[in-house]
């Protein structure tokens, strides 16, 4: 039974806080790994230790095994967290651990490959019996590939084989277009994950997105801890989630939470981690992809069970039995992520970089924020642009809306643009409130989630709180007499 | 003394008088606002003007301010110049591509001296894992391409120059 005593986290912001304070709470001593660029952050200042990692950029410097390698050696740390992104699912870093004699908290390699490589996680999924949707895969016989996804008729989703994160999806209505977008999602996939192979799969409509985590040990005991619906994305990326899904009856969600476990099983699972699927409008669902990792939206699922992914995680990884059977875990109530973000809904979703001028996180009953930026910090282009998570818990879904609707308007961040009110406003539309949405529907509704325009009073607010905030304006207006002050006033 | 500001892509003229009270006077589309402001011991500020008491945070940097009340979020105030500043850089858009955002340029498809039309790609560029392409707002001639392929460049950089043909 491998024991360790010194974790290190292999990974910032947010994520990294999270994971050092269940270390912590475990009785564990963390290590920070971080580029210069994070060392003044929440997590570097709250870490036991840190070791400052280099780069060409930010980035690299969090993608380099070997400088990770060392980095425990130096630092004495026996295990590994990786968090989410960065190296979470390099198989090749899970492997250069396991040689040096460190613990990954995480999958076994063999697994990060198979499901890493989404057509052999498609056919091994369809071979044990499991819902895919009709696709064609291009290795099969890249010669007629073009002919077999024509077949399949519209609409299509083209996909890279190696692809995730919706990088390099193309939607194909009219196949007129087909071949050309085959070209542009052959050219991003090359571009994103060095491999240009595609799939493509029958286009769901409405589809709605729908995933399932997943927890086993070391002994092949596999539970599930229900779902999660994250259907509200722009870009093919998730800005709200929410458990229970609002769109599933009592048997379906039985049924998608059992085939999650039994994928999970089918591969030997170890750890945490996340089968995905897209369900359509006639209750039809079908595996879209495994994550071998713990998920972002991985606190509602917290919310609602009671149980700490994290510390599930690092129990795995130590060799201990997992500590509940299936019919141990409930759901209690209804729990929310929103996603705040460095970008301006009003224009596209464009990243917002800047410098956090004040930063004040809502609380209050049932909230938890997961963040790790502090005043002062910059914002920049080199990272995801996700600053904060705002989980609401609530008796129902009604309360769980109404308590994340008031975070986010307690939400004060300040000195650069963010999504918070958006959210507010997506929350707050009918299909939301109803549980209607799909994939589609920020795209959908984009007009009437639109901000409304700012009345007079507001403005006058704004520039009041402008003139108010502007030293060198105030001490010229008063060194100007009183009298000539009031004459300034008189309209000519 | 006058001040311009911009808020949502909106020009806002203000002449701004010593008030009474220790206030300062707002003159704005014509009318007249009394303004006061106190500072609260949580950081928060009780802006005080037509009779009402209005509870935000502010935060300043070089070029704007930000406030917060929970009615309407977080609102950014930019003081320009009233001589021209982002006004005049709006004005002349349409001879220069300028950065929407910062970040990396991924592909130049276009050379310095070639001859576009509209909607034709001039610039692809990258920020935070999102990928942008920049058109021709008009037919022209490419007169600079101001950053290479993995240049990085900040938020309204001037990325490329056109000319009329």
């Amino acid at each position: 039974m491998p024991v360790f005593e010194k974790v290190l986290i292999a990974n910032r912001g947010e994520i990294a806080l999270r994971i050092h304070h269940t270390l912590k709470s475990m009785g564990l001593r963390t290590v920070l790994a971080h580029h210069a660029v994070d060392a003044g952050s929440p997590a570097a200042l709250a870490a036991d230790e840190t070791v400052e990692l280099h780069g060409a950029t930010p980035v690299a410097a969090y993608l380099d095994i070997a400088q990770l390698v060392e980095a425990c050696r130096r630092s004495g740390a026996q295990a590994v967290h990786p968090g989410y992104g960065f190296l979470s699912e390099n198989a090749g870093f899970a492997r250069a651990l396991e040689e040096a004699g460190i613990v990954f908290i995480g999958p076994r390699a063999d697994t990060i490959e198979l499901m890493g490589d989404k057509v052999r996680a498609r056919n091994f999924v369809a071979e044990r019996g499991f819902p895919v949707a009709p696709g064609a895969i291009e290795d099969d016989d890249p010669a007629t590939f073009v002919g077999r996804a024509r077949q399949l008729g519209t609409p299509l989703l083209i996909k890279p084989s190696a692809g995730g994160g919706g990088k390099g999806m193309r939607i194909v209505r009219d196949l007129a277009q087909l071949e050309s977008e085959i070209a542009t999602a052959r050219r991003e996939g090359e571009r994103y994950f060095g491999d240009g192979r595609l799939f493509v799969e029958r286009y769901v409509e409405r589809p709605r997105h729908i995933e399932v985590q997943v927890l086993g040990d070391e002994s092949g005991q596999v539970v599930h801890l229900w779902e999660r619906e994250c259907s509200v994305q722009r870009r093919f990326q998730k800005i709200i989630e929410e458990t229970p899904s609002p769109a599933l009856t009592g048997k379906q969600r039985h049924d998608i939470c059992e085939a999650a476990a039994g994928i999970a099983r089918a591969c030997g699972y170890r750890g945490a981690g996340t089968v995905e699927f897209i369900y359509g409008a006639g209750g039809e669902f079908y595996f879209l992809e495994m994550n071998t990792r713990l998920q972002v939206e991985h606190p509602v699922t917290e919310m609602v069970t009671g149980i700490d992914l994290v510390r599930e995680q690092v129990r795995v990884a130590r060799g201990e039995p997992l500590a509940f059977a299936q019919s141990d875990i409930a759901q209690q109530g209804h729990a929310i992520e929103c996603r705040l973000y460095a970008e301006d809904a009003a224009h596209d979703f464009r990243p917002a970089t800047g410098k956090i001028l004040r930063w004040q996180a809502p609380a209050g009953p049932g909230v938890r924020v997961d963040s790790g930026v502090r005043e002062g910090q910059a914002v920049t282009a080199a990272f995801d642009p996700m600053i904060a998570k705002i989980i609401c818990h609530g008796a129902t879904r009604d309360e769980a809306i109404a308590r994340s609707v008031r975070a986010l308007q307690d939400t004060v961040l300040l000195g650069l643009t963010t999504n918070a009110r958006y959210l507010a406003r997506v929350l707050q539309h009918p299909e939301f409130m109803e549980g209607r949405a799909d994939t589609g529907m920020l795209a959908r509704c984009a007009e009437e989630l639109r901000g409304a325009v700012l009345e007079e009073a507001d403005t006058d607010l704004a520039i009041a709180a402008a003139v108010l905030s502007d030293r060198e304006l105030l001490r010229a207006v008063r060194s100007v007499p009183a009298m000539h002050a009031a004459m300034g006033a008189w309209r000519n | 003394m006058r001040r311009r500001y911009l808020i949502n892509g909106q020009t806002h003229d203000v002449v701004v008088t010593r008030g009474v009270n220790g206030g300062f006077s707002i003159l704005r589309a014509g009318r007249r606002i009394d303004a006061r402001a106190e500072a609260l011991s949580d950081g928060r500020q009780r802006l005080m003007f037509d009779g009402q008491a209005h509870t935000v945070w502010i935060a300043a940097s070089e070029k704007s301010v930000f406030v917060h009340s929970n009615a309407n979020g977080a609102i950014e105030i930019e003081t320009v110049d009233a001589a021209g500043g982002a006004g005049q850089a709006r004005a002349g858009a349409s001879d220069t591509l300028v950065a929407p955002m910062p970040g990396t340029v991924i592909a130049v498809p276009v050379a310095e001296g070639d001859r576009v039309s509209v909607g034709q790609p001039l610039m692809v560029i990258e920020s935070m894992k999102l990928e942008t392409t920049l058109a021709a707002p008009r037919e022209a001639r490419v007169k600079a391409v101001h950053f290479g392929v993995g240049a990085t460049f900040g938020l309204k950089a001037i990325l490329v120059t056109l000319q009329d043909l």
